[in-house]
């Protein structure tokens, strides 16, 4: 909950940490570079998750298109 | 005959079921190059030279006696080293498992060997497939066939430089950001990465669940659409892989080499990101590549596309947390046996909260969606570059764990990441030389499973430009 500020690197220390991998400042500085990235890509490209998406409509859109079987 | 191993997959598989070519004359020849480049080019972890030519005396015994072992009878391949085979070390780039020894064998591995290939050995590779440059601090690095100072490309870098260099015929590679497409199109050869799950992943080496692919790399179009007939396919041991019937790859090649083959097919041009600040040399090939692709008939186009730069960032939201979670007793218990990139990578999977992980999981259905409703319904294959700029050497790209790490990696894999994200399949296929004596290549994209158009445009392609010559080594 508190990476989730994407600010607070202390907390983003502790919750690597927690994880039982040794890490330095500067590691946690790569991963808060790294998280903000991905924030802002995020924000890009979807508001928000639509309540009813599921992982299996992915997966579902690659098995069954049938459109590139042949040319258009 | 002159020299075997500048055939291709396909004619020596001919010459060979026709008895014109001894395999076992033709695994000493392969078994030689290595030898001989081995110092210079470092593509092998490790070789299996008795048991390839235990393998290729029986292919020229069946031979003799009048029996087929398959499409691949007697050809000489090499793998990147993280397909298992039971009792042999499979070390995945890694000091971590350079003595792991796996109980079972990949479904890969034993569908090649069903269809008559001859394994040669173990390539190199990134650590644990984590490095587009050809980098390996265990094990060396892996130099370009082209010119050593320059890099292979990766993670399946060996694979990518044993191919061109004439030590094999083909080479299994993964692709989990561009790890297939990246080394073919730094050393001049073809790379197929499939759609996600048309290829069994069983006794392969995982990294991002969400986003690996088992590839190949061949030195034309018509072998890697060889091997791909060989080792796709549904597989009782990996759930994951697609039930979907597998085409003949290869039917459609003899037709792709007529004049106006391509007619009815319409090429899309992304009209952002894919090109952002591309190289001229670079443009200048790609805008060559397409004008071969019209005068074979197909109809080019501009296309909209998203904004697949966000999906480049956003695709690390995946890959990471699940390589991180694999990794995670190492990164406890053996962080110092990890070079610094590979550690550094990992840790960015830590500190992915599980919520934004999810959304970006969850994310990729409706990206593919928009993308197969708003750009494939115009086009039916997308030409973009591989890289966007020349190959850099292997001194601009050794930039350890630091700052500039992420950046100068990520510059590398900006153009083939999307496509893991979407699990769409992409051909990369070499254009030529730019004015440093290395390859470049555009990468075909097309929809979900159609893998066999995409060999279809790349052999219309490579009829017209032809293929590119070999590297002197």
């Amino acid at each position: 909950m508190v990476a989730d500020s994407g600010n607070d690197e202390a907390a983003l220390e502790k919750i690597m940490a927690d994880s039982g991998v040794h890490v330095t400042s500067e590691d946690v500085d790569a991963v808060a570079r790294a998280l903000a990235r991905i924030r802002t890509a995020f924000a890009k490209l979807l508001q928000s998750t639509p309540f009813d998406e599921t992982i299996e409509r992915f997966y579902r859109l690659l098995d069954n298109d049938r459109v590139g079987e042949g040319p258009r | 005959m002159k020299d075997p191993t500048t055939l291709t997959l396909r004619r020596a598989a001919g010459a060979i079921a026709q008895g014109r070519l001894h395999a076992e004359e033709l695994v000493e020849a392969n078994l030689d190059r290595i030898r001989r480049s081995q110092p210079k080019l470092n593509c092998f972890i490790r070789t299996t030279a008795e048991a390839a030519r235990t393998g290729a005396r029986a292919a020229d015994a069946a031979v003799k006696a009048g029996r087929s072992l398959g499409p691949l009878h007697g050809i000489p391949l090499a793998h990147k080293d993280m397909f298992y085979r039971a009792g042999e070390v499979c070390s995945c780039g890694s000091k971590i498992r350079a003595d792991f020894v796996p109980d079972h064998t990949a479904t890969v591995l034993t569908r090649l060997g069903d269809a008559g290939g001859i394994d040669l050995g173990r390539l190199n590779m990134a650590e644990f497939a984590m490095g587009p440059t050809g980098h390996n601090e265990h094990y060396g690095r892996c130099r370009n066939p082209w010119n050593p100072d320059y890099i292979t490309g990766g993670s399946s870098s060996g694979s990518g430089a044993a191919v061109a260099a004439g030590l094999v015929f083909a080479a299994l590679g993964s692709d989990t950001g561009g790890s297939v497409r990246l080394p073919a199109a730094a050393c001049g050869v073809v790379g197929i990465k499939p759609t996600l799950g048309r290829v069994s992943r069983h006794g392969t080496m995982p990294l991002s669940h969400s986003l690996d692919c088992i590839g190949v790399l061949a030195r034309s179009v018509g072998d890697c659409a060889r091997l791909l007939s060989v080792i796709a396919g549904a597989d009782d041991c990996d759930g994951a892989a697609s039930r979907r019937a597998v085409p003949d790859y290869e039917r459609d090649l003899d037709d792709a080499v007529t004049a106006g083959a391509l007619a009815g097919i319409t090429i899309g041009v992304p009209d952002r990101y894919y090109c952002d600040g591309i190289d001229d040399e670079v443009a200048q090939l790609l805008v060559a590549s397409r004008a071969i692709l019209e005068k074979q008939g197909a109809k080019i186009v501009d296309v909209s596309v998203g904004d697949h730069g966000a999906i480049n960032d956003l695709s690390n939201a995946v890959l990471w947390p699940e390589a991180a979670t694999l990794h995670l007793p190492w990164l406890r218990d053996r962080p110092q046996d990890y070079a610094p990139q590979s550690r550094a990578r990992l840790l960015v999977g830590l500190g992915v909260p599980a919520t934004l992980y999810m959304e970006a999981v969850l994310a990729r259905a409706q990206l593919l969606d928009e993308l197969l409703r708003q750009t494939f319904s115009n086009c039916d294959v997308l030409h973009v570059p591989v890289l966007r700029r020349p190959v850099p050497t292997a001194k601009e790209t050794d930039v350890g764990g630091g700052a500039d790490m992420a950046k100068v990696l990520g510059q590398i894999v900006a153009n083939t990441r999307p496509f893991n994200f979407f699990g769409l399949p992409g051909l990369s296929v070499p254009i030529g030389l730019t004015r440093n004596g290395l390859p470049q290549a555009m990468q075909l994209v097309a929809r979900p499973f159609c893998e066999q158009l995409l060999f279809r445009v790349g052999a219309a392609y490579e009829a017209t430009a032809g293929r590119m010559d070999r590297p002197r080594i």
